[in-house]
């Protein structure tokens, strides 16, 4: 088939109308060649998408001296949409404008017809508050870009700020805005991206002046129905989805209308008063969905209390209002949190209708009137509060009634462990009061609302917690104390951390008031506290409070004498093992094995071999040999673990599960992946039936799946589908915060690591360290290792200036904490080196690649890859 | 190593290329590769690693640099042609290269001493568009050199038209239907 012949049917046809191109294909004698004709008008059609991704890839380094009929002056930003240059226009007026030019891949010609039909509803926005649209096109290599007037303005919130501005005159500016908002309302042009960074400041003889900047480019630059998904419209349209209103997270978004434009205005309010945003999004589109559930979910807090936060930023943010925390809650308390909470709404019916109607109620706010928005009803709240825990709460049903059995135990114990007659009889008391307290629960979960047992679970919880607060102030601290520590555990179970604390908390120090008569329960509750601060990534208060419950217990013992009690015996074994297990985790390696040897000796010597406790032993050493390197040993322990618990019908327990993740990770550092990955489905599959597929621990199966696949290039697909898979009963549990969610979106960066998707990886890395930096504080280990990720995504996409000083963070952090001769540190030493090196500060480069050069040989050995690399780019450096 | 080609030498050799000499085509096309190679290089460097080089403004600034001064329409047209040539060969290399590596990298870990330009599917993209050219060359040579001047070094149709010495009309139609023919040719070799 000739091309000549091809191409002579193909311009024919695009010469000619539709009609007549139908005649042309359908009357040639060549029925191949007609169809291939079809294939490439169609293709001509759509502009050609591989040759445009090719072109895509290749993104903007020189700045263009002119696009279409405006001269450019210099580059004034850059965002996830594109580029933003000042530009002048010469004719027919000469004039300064705003370019902004779009990435690749927004369909050029779409954008720019979708903006043709806008462009006559844009003409007639002229209005003081909004900087006017002029112009779009394409340019000359095919991208999309829009002219608009320069505002040479700042963002609202940073003119705020920097002015420090009282709420006064904050709210004056906001009225402009909401004033520039509703004319193009009243014209039909819905805004759908309004943030701070679009609504620039100006002075205009002293006064400040907003404007409004981008009316038009969000609507223009968003495929209408269902052929867009949700990654594209997040990800293209918005560069942050702080503002973005519920229905425009959704994944099949509602028709869009004015009620948007108010929610993101609300969210702008709030900023403005508080400061802070009402809650974090996730600042990605990895997954869509959950995105999605955030903006739906999230509860906002209100302004007066985010206000009156504890902590420096509290006293800043309020600083830059000039009022204290205080002051400035007792302001916002009452109309000003009500008319915000109102306009951000979740569900739009109940939002205000239109910026006009959002104005009036400030309006009347300053005149003193009354407002229209109001305190949301409780029943309403109350739905809500189900709707977004149902899951959480059917968690808590079950840990609730375990917790009731734990008091029960304690109480048992107790009496069990009661040496003297009148004392025997008091904690037959204790068990009777906690039994009638339980009991009590129940009565109160006896609710008319049938059907809702899931519900009422959690509800019972905070119910007896209130109860435990008023009533039972003046029980006896024993049963008091159980209590609190069997609520508080039943609140971290369901990944309550901050109520597990508190209540954990107060049980410890009631038991510590009588920590010398009953060491048992002393160590018991301190046990549960050690477990909640390692849930929450805090080993060293857990090791500490580990510590003291070891301390207690062996002084227990040693006033027991020989043949001591054989509980506080057993306990002293498992407040070691947990020890240990939080001193592996923190890397105390030494002290960790010593601990784990002592304690599985101690057991065989004193004939417990086979006992929980001895199971308990042999998994904890294992896991400690692993972290050793000692991969052999560790792996022998650990399947004797192993065996040990399926003997004893234990395969689908907590600790089975654990010992399978050790033994999954010694097979996978010894190339044994496929195995690894076999066992770990199984886990998957026991998780499944022991917690349901709700539960936050299913969420960490599919996570170290994840993991134990993520070095094999083939599975990448695969374990980012499991970290993906991970993060949905993670947030569904634990809500958005959470360590297990921190580690889950540090793997997934990882793992974009490998697969070279820099942008995507920066994005889980961010989010990793928000959370990391909120939950372990910047000093941990653990937030060092995410950011040091975090650099190398941004130094991959060109933000070396950030990553060298975000590296320099790590290794100062890392020096400080681990050491600066330990492997870590020398590793984020390295790495800022090579980026030094980039960036051609060679001196410095050399001098610090050669000290890591130095110590990694002293930490790893000559021969290590590491320490091979590190040679390699000295060499490069010294010019060998 | 070549030393950096210096103004007049490039106007010595578009004149040369301009009046017909056989060796002086080869000769600044050398040179101009070089030249394209050394500032790609610079670029990397200064912009490190995740904005990848766009070829037009790479060519472009190559040629404000070196050949702005050197007068005639004769002359910017010789150099577009070798730039355009040159940077195709700059851009297949480097996305072989960089396959090559990937293709070797296995279970390497992650580390910052092979930093380059980044990996995407714009590798495979710039391989089988090079492919597909190298088919069409062989049939209609006319539209494979129109597509190389437009799509390497970001010549205008008109500028395209001129060097090619055919009317816009004419290469505005070449030019649709190559752009659809390579597309089609690069979807159907595209690995899934």
């Amino acid at each position: 088939m000739s091309l000549d012949a091809e191409q002579a049917l193909f311009d024919a046809c695009l010469a000619a109308d539709a009609a007549g191109r139908e005649r042309l294909l359908t009357g040639c004698a060549d029925a191949a060649l007609a169809a291939r004709v079809r294939r490439l008008l169609e293709i001509h059609e759509q502009e050609p998408p591989s040759l445009s991704i090719g072109v895509e890839n290749l993104s903007p380094l020189a700045m263009p001296k002119r696009i279409g009929r405006y001269r450019i002056l210099e580059r004034i930003g850059e965002g996830a949409m594109g580029d933003v240059f000042l530009a002048e226009q010469q004719e027919p007026v000469r004039r300064r404008v705003a370019l902004k030019v779009l990435k690749f891949g927004l369909g050029t010609r779409e954008v720019i017809a979708r903006f043709e039909l806008e462009r006559q509803a844009l003409a007639v926005l002229t209005h003081p508050n909004i900087a006017g649209i002029l112009d779009a096109g394409a340019t000359e290599d095919g991208r999309p870009y829009f002219a608009m007037e320069y505002v040479g303005g700042i963002a609202i919130t940073r003119y705020c700020d920097e002015r420090r501005l009282p709420l006064e005159g904050r709210l004056g500016l906001f009225a402009q805005v909401c004033a520039g908002v509703q004319h193009a309302h009243l014209r039909g042009i819905i805004h759908r991206d309004l943030k701070p960074s679009n609504i620039l400041v100006t002075e205009i003889d002293g006064a400040p002046a907003c404007r409004i900047i981008d009316f038009g480019i969000a609507k223009a630059t968003t495929t209408a129905g269902a052929e867009t998904d949700a990654y594209t419209r997040i990800g293209h349209v918005l560069g942050t989805p702080d503002y973005m209103s519920p229905e425009q997270a959704q994944l099949s978004p509602l028709e869009i209308d004015a009620r948007t434009d108010v929610y993101s205005l609300g969210i702008v309010l709030y900023e403005l008063l508080t400061g802070a945003r009402p809650y974090s999004v996730t600042r990605d589109a990895i997954v869509p969905e959950t995105l999605a559930r955030e903006i739906a979910e999230a509860e906002p807090l209100r302004p007066s209390l985010r206000a009156a936060e504890a902590g420096a930023d509290a006293a800043r943010r309020a600083a830059r209002r000039g009022l204290a925390p205080r002051a400035l809650a007792q302001r916002l308390r009452g109309d000003l949190d009500w008319i915000v909470l109102k306009a951000i709404e979740k569900d739009r019916n109940r939002r205000y209708a239109s910026a006009h109607e959002l104005a009036d109620d400030l309006e009347r706010h300053a005149r003193s009137e009354a407002v229209l928005a109001g305190p949301p009803s409780w029943t309403y709240r109350s739905g809500r509060f189900v709707r977004r825990h149902r899951f959480a709460a059917a968690a808590a049903a079950g840990l609730f009634l375990s917790a009731i059995l734990f008091g029960a135990g304690m109480a048992w114990l107790a009496r069990e462990t009661a040496q003297e007659r009148d004392r025997a009889n008091a904690e037959a008391e204790i068990a009777k009061r906690v039994t009638a307290f339980t009991a009590g629960l129940f009565e109160m979960a006896n609710p008319e609302s049938a059907g809702a047992s899931d519900v009422t679970a959690r509800e019972l919880l905070d119910g007896g917690v209130r109860r435990l607060e008023t009533e039972l102030l003046r029980e006896r601290p024993e049963v008091r104390a159980a209590l609190l520590e069997a609520a508080g555990s039943a609140y971290r179970g369901i990944g309550e951390h901050g109520e597990a604390s508190r209540l954990i908390g107060q049980a410890v120090a009631l038991r510590r008031e009588r920590g010398a008569a009953e060491p048992l329960p002393l160590a018991q509750a301190l046990l549960a506290e050690s477990a909640l601060r390692r849930d929450q990534g805090n080993f060293e208060g857990a090791a500490e409070l580990a510590r003291e419950a070891v301390q207690a217990l062996e002084r227990a013992l040693a006033a027991a004498g020989s043949g001591g009690e054989t509980e506080v015996a057993r306990t002293l074994a498992v407040a070691r093992l947990d020890l240990a297990e939080i001193l592996r985790r923190s890397s105390a390696l030494d002290e960790a094995s010593a601990l784990a040897v002592k304690t599985l000796e101690g057991l065989e010597k004193s004939g417990a071999t086979g006992t929980p406790e001895f199971v308990y032993a042999t998994h904890t050493l294992g896991r400690v040999r692993a972290a050793q390197d000692r991969l052999g040993e560790a792996e022998d322990l650990l399947r004797r673990a192993h065996a040990m618990q399926l003997a004893t019908g234990g395969g689908n327990t907590e600790r089975a599960i654990e010992t399978r993740n050790g033994l999954a990770d010694v097979l996978v550092l010894t190339g044994r992946p496929a195995e690894a990955e076999s066992l770990l489905r199984q886990n998957l599959e026991s998780v499944r039936v022991v917690y349901g597929e709700r539960h936050g621990q299913y969420g960490v199966a599919w996570n170290n799946l994840g993991n134990a696949i993520s070095d094999i290039p083939e599975k990448f697909g695969e374990a980012e589908q499991a970290y993906l898979k991970a993060l949905e009963p993670l947030s569904a549990m634990y809500g958005l915060a959470h360590p297990e969610i921190a580690t889950t979106y540090n793997n997934l960066g990882a793992l974009y690591l490998k697969t070279r998707e820099w942008q995507k990886a920066a994005q889980a890395y961010q989010r990793s360290l928000e959370l990391r930096e909120q939950l372990l504080g910047p000093a941990h280990a653990y937030t060092a290792g995410t950011k040091l990720g975090y650099a190398l995504a941004l130094n991959r996409l060109g933000r070396a200036a950030e990553a060298e000083r975000l590296l320099r963070e790590v290794h100062a952090m890392l020096s400080d904490s681990i050491g600066p001769a330990h492997s870590r540190t020398v590793n984020a030493q390295y790495y800022l080196g090579v980026i030094l090196k980039e960036q051609g500060k060679t001196a410095e480069a050399l001098s610090v690649v050669r000290e890591a050069r130095q110590r990694l040989e002293r930490a790893l050995g000559a021969d290590h890859p590491r320490t091979l690399a590190a040679q390699k780019t000295l060499d490069e450096l010294e010019g060998k | 190593m070549r030393k950096p080609l210096i103004q007049g030498d490039l106007t010595r050799l578009l004149q040369a290329a301009g009046s017909g000499d056989p060796g002086a085509y080869a000769r600044l096309y050398d040179a101009v590769y070089a030249e394209l190679r050394r500032v790609a290089g610079a670029s990397m460097r200064r912009e490190s690693a995740g904005h990848t080089l766009q070829p037009t403004a790479l060519v472009n600034e190559a040629y404000l640099r070196l050949a702005s001064g050197a007068p005639g329409w004769e002359n910017r047209r010789h150099f577009f042609a070798a730039a355009a040539e040159a940077m195709r060969r700059i851009l297949v290399d480097h996305a072989r290269r960089r396959r090559s590596q990937k293709r070797g990298a296995g279970l390497e870990r992650v580390t910052l001493s092979g930093v380059d330009v980044p990996a995407g599917d714009g590798d495979v993209d710039v391989l089988l568009i090079d492919a597909a050219l190298t088919e069409l060359a062989a049939e209609r040579p006319r539209l494979a050199e129109l597509v190389t001047l437009r799509y390497f070094a970001g010549m205008s149709i008109e500028d395209a038209a001129r060097a090619l010495e055919i009317s816009p009309a004419t290469a505005k139609r070449d030019w649709a239907f190559a752009r659809a023919w390579l597309a089609e040719r690069v979807e159907a070799r595209r690995p899934t």
